[in-house]
């Protein structure tokens, strides 16, 4: 009889976790559709989409007739990476050079060299030529000479704009009918790329390495970003008749001095920065041009982690900060063809290039409910638009849209019919003169009071949540809890001063802000004081921690992912280049004079007052937060004998790099949760 | 007779400069230097003398590196001044065909600074200059053993870039540190790595220290 329980047990138990993954599987899935592109003349439509974990790049034809029901069923496969290519491979960007040519980003990994990384990774530029009928094949075509695309020039028949690099720098229009078959070696009467790289086709030309070329909405080619004299960076205008004027030069200290890891040079700017106390320096050099006249978009290259897009005037010196991505770093910009609008960035998320399309026409209501709609692409005549929209509880979603109606073309989380059951309040608490806004999403299945859980973003300097549709807050309010999510002091999103208020702060008010949000949310009569536990990864798993010590009447259990829990181990990471060392000093403190203060706000130092479970989840390879923060926890807890769970995820770094792992994770943290609030 | 004594005053001398030179060359050879060893096979300490404890996880055709004394105070533990005065001595590890793990080796209690670390391959030179880096620096107290970290040079490398880290590992390989330093009984373990860290000062000075067998759940998931 024992024994028969004990083996109804475990599969209640293997069944209860199945039921958890198979929940997890509908939020943390393989895209539908992450990426659409509207051919000029508004039939076609190109989109990056997934089938079975892997991409393909697909054609869909617009219907003749287009009803509100439309339903675009018909994906033909101009190419499938898995069947493309044996090695490991990504399609990174698309944009057509015409109604029947669209140029690819194609990314590949390569055997190459044993152990020599540069062999190990190409990337070109393919062509999928449109294919004449229903039964024809795709073809696919490429550019055999080294460079890059910089205009599709989407206006003007058979042609785009290509950029080669050497001693001189050129810029060539070229004609893809006269390209060759991808992999299609030339034979003796051909020549590579049709023989189209020569100075009739050239457009325009620089001495030295250009790292960017500007072209306007015509396709004409106004400046250029290259490199000049002992090593510095020029952003030169070009006229018309082909003359450069230099507008603004960076020289190599200056370009060293914020970006460098070279440790002479960090020695030098430190001992600059104590002396003076200066902000940290920024880089910010120009992208591409942008929608106002003289103005770039640009980058902080001297920016830790590239989240900021800029609008500069190097003329005026004239600087405008207009986007920043919530948490991931930005790869590239998007701008829309005619007018040079910002569309959308591309960032790096769970290890694979996502697009997050950026909110256009949101009134007052709909950013209350973080709804809104983004336009990715117009016909030449802009009778047709393909648009992104989203909301707290709406997964994106892609449309046509038509004079006549709009149709559904694809999904970001295909298994997820929204909108989702929950409500989202935004409000704000008052902290030390300061106010602090809060995200709190509440299932609405039923009245009753719910339990809480806490969820502190990471950073925490510039990181921000955002009231836009988030796939783990969804995860969270289906299993039954409500979710907390502040952006303390420090995050960003708000202003620079918003921003300032959390240096050093790191366990000081950031953790009172995010306590004091939590204390007012539980006076709500819809969440339940009673069952409160902290979830939260990087800085968040440190706030969950040090939160969970200090307040054990408040908080019933924490999770801890790949968090931090010695900020001096953390600062004198060798993983930390002389240049986040620097900003480390200036935002949470220096491990020599400050080593008492910050030791006195690591959790590895004050287990001993641990009193609420704790589970900690970290990745083996993280270099970021690395594991050893991890194994001191595991060990003071053990000395001072403290109940807690531990798993470590040999293949992750700091995050998740996959959507098996991303379940795998939430899934534990949910059991967890489950088993300290729910079940007690 | 005044010729021959000139002869036998020049041959003394000429021996008394020969036995200096022996001299002072068998005090060098009183010290052979057996580079980095398993713990087991590093002799007894002198008076003055340390361990040094170093994990290696490094790859590459014939790594090596360097270091030299750091002039401070006495008995001082970490400098951090960005200026440092060198001793004259330099000590060249070769780290060819060591295979993974922990090593040891007997150094004079003093402050040191790893100046380079060389990780060659094939036909690509490279020469890591550290210096003035204070994470390449660590300390070596006598009758002491000195955890200075885990060396690690990434098997995957660029044409002028390689990953090469000292990595703080106490807690992570604490196991396998306390299982070394095991072999120096008479010589306690401490965190011997060049920027503060009391984490190991706070575990193992704990009367409750962990101990390989005490540690209940090292292997498993919950504990």
């Amino acid at each position: 009889m024992k024994s028969f329980l004990i083996i109804g047990v475990f599969f209640l138990s293997l069944n209860s976790y199945g039921l958890e993954i198979d929940a997890a599987e509908r939020f943390f899935s393989d895209p539908d559709m992450v990426s659409a592109q509207l051919s000029p003349n508004g039939k076609l439509i190109v989109a990056i989409t997934y089938s079975e974990g892997v991409q393909q790049l697909v054609l869909m034809t617009v219907p003749v007739k287009i009803t509100a029901n439309t339903q675009f069923n018909h994906r033909k496969v101009l190419l499938d990476v898995a069947k493309f290519t044996e090695n490991k491979a990504s399609l990174r960007a698309i944009q057509w050079i015409d109604n029947n040519n669209v140029a690819v980003s194609f990314s590949e990994n390569k055997a190459g060299i044993k152990d020599l990384v540069e062999t190990h990774k190409s990337h070109y530029m393919l062509i999928a030529r449109v294919p004449s009928g229903d039964s024809a094949l795709a073809e696919i075509y490429s550019v055999k000479t080294r460079g890059r695309l910089i205009d599709a020039l989407p206006y003007e028949d058979d042609s785009f704009l290509y950029a080669t690099y050497s001693a001189y720098s050129k810029v060539y229009k070229i004609k893809p009918s006269l390209l060759s078959m991808h992999k299609l070696k030339p034979n003796k009467l051909s020549k590579i790329d049709g023989g189209q790289f020569i100075k009739n086709n050239e457009v325009a030309s620089v001495k030295g390495y250009a790292s960017e070329w500007f072209v306007d909405d015509k396709g004409v080619v106004e400046a250029v970003l290259n490199y000049g004299k002992r090593r510095s960076l020029v952003l030169n205008a070009i006229s018309a008749e082909g003359s450069i004027l230099e507008v603004k030069k960076w020289t190599r200290d200056e370009i060293d001095e914020a970006t460098s890891d070279n440790y002479d040079v960090a020695i030098k700017t430190d001992q600059d920065y104590l002396a003076d106390n200066h902000d940290i320096k920024k880089l910010i050099m120009p992208v591409t041009l942008s929608d106002e006249k003289d103005f770039f978009y640009a980058f902080d290259y001297a920016e830790s982690e590239r989240r900021s897009v800029y609008k500069v005037n190097y003329k005026t010196g004239s600087e405008k900060l207009i986007y920043e991505s919530d948490s991931f770093r930005i790869v590239d910009i998007f701008l829309s063809h005619d007018d040079r609008h910002l569309n959308a960035v591309s960032v790096i998320k769970d290890g694979d290039i996502r697009y997050v399309y950026l909110d256009q026409f949101a009134n007052n209501d709909e950013r209350e409910r973080g709804a809104y709609t983004s336009t990715i692409s117009e016909s030449i005549n802009r009778q047709r638009r393909l648009v992104y929209k989203e909301s707290h509880n709406q997964p994106g979603e892609f449309f046509y849209i038509h004079e006549s109606g709009e149709s559904i073309i694809g999904r970001l989380y295909p298994l997820l019919n929204g909108p989702l059951d929950n409500q989202l309040y935004q409000g704000n608490v008052l902290v030390e003169g300061l106010n602090i806004p809060y995200l709190l999403s509440v299932p609405t299945a039923s009245n009753k009071a719910w339990p809480l859980i806490v969820m502190p973003h990471g950073g925490p300097i510039g990181i921000f949540d955002s009231a836009h549709f988030d796939d783990l807050t969804q995860f969270i309010n289906a299993r039954g809890y409500a979710v907390l999510r502040v952006n303390y002091r420090g995050s960003g999103g708000h202003t620079q001063s918003f921003k300032e208020h959390g240096k050093k702060q790191w366990g000081g008010l950031i953790l009172e802000d995010i306590d004091s949000a939590a204390k007012h949310v539980l006076l709500r009569k819809d969440i339940d004081s009673s069952k409160v536990c902290l979830l939260g990864m990087s800085y968040g798993g440190y706030a969950a921690t040090m939160l969970l010590i200090d307040h054990p009447n408040r908080y019933h259990c924490g999770v801890n992912i790949s968090g931090v829990s010695d900020i001096n181990l953390m600062i004198n990471s060798p993983y930390m280049s002389p240049r986040n060392v620097r900003w480390a000093k200036s935002y949470i403190g220096d491990p020599i004079t400050d080593y008492e203060h910050l030791k006195s706000q690591s959790p590895a130092y004050r287990l001993d007052q641990l009193q609420r479970p704790l589970l900690i989840m970290h990745g083996q390879k993280d270099t970021v937060v690395s594991i050893e923060h991890a194994y001191r926890l595991k060990l003071g807890l053990e000395k001072f004998n403290k109940p807690f769970e531990w798993y470590v995820f040999p293949d992750m770094a700091h995050q998740y790099d996959s959507v098996e792992e991303q379940i795998e994770l939430f899934s534990k943290a949910m059991g967890f949760i489950d088993q300290n609030l729910l079940n007690h | 007779m005044i010729y021959q004594s000139n002869i036998i005053y020049f041959i003394i001398r000429i021996s008394f400069a020969i036995n200096c030179l022996v001299f002072s060359l068998s005090s060098f050879a009183t010290q052979p230097f057996e580079g980095l060893l398993p713990p087991e096979k590093v002799g007894l300490l002198k008076k003055s003398e340390g361990y040094l404890l170093i994990d290696l996880n490094i790859s590459g055709v014939g790594p090596s590196f360097e270091f030299v004394k750091v002039v401070t105070k006495k008995n001082q533990r970490y400098v951090n001044d960005k200026r440092l005065s060198f001793g004259k001595r330099k000590w060249s590890i070769s780290l060819q065909d060591k295979s993974a793990g922990l090593y040891a080796l007997k150094l004079p209690q003093g402050v040191y600074q790893i100046t380079a670390v060389k990780a060659p391959y094939f036909n690509l030179p490279y020469r890591m200059s550290t210096y003035n880096n204070a994470r390449w620096r660590f300390s070596v107290v006598k009758g002491q053993t000195s955890y200075i970290g885990q060396l690690f040079i990434d098997h995957e490398r660029g044409e002028d870039s390689i990953n090469i880290k000292m990595n703080n590992r106490f807690a992570t390989d604490y196991q396998r540190i306390i299982e070394a330093a095991s072999f120096f009984p008479t010589a306690p373990l401490r965190h011997g790595m060049g920027m503060r860290d009391d984490f190991s000062e706070e575990l193992l000075n704990s009367a409750i220290a962990l101990k390989p067998e005490n540690s209940s759940c090292l292997s498993s998931n919950i504990c």
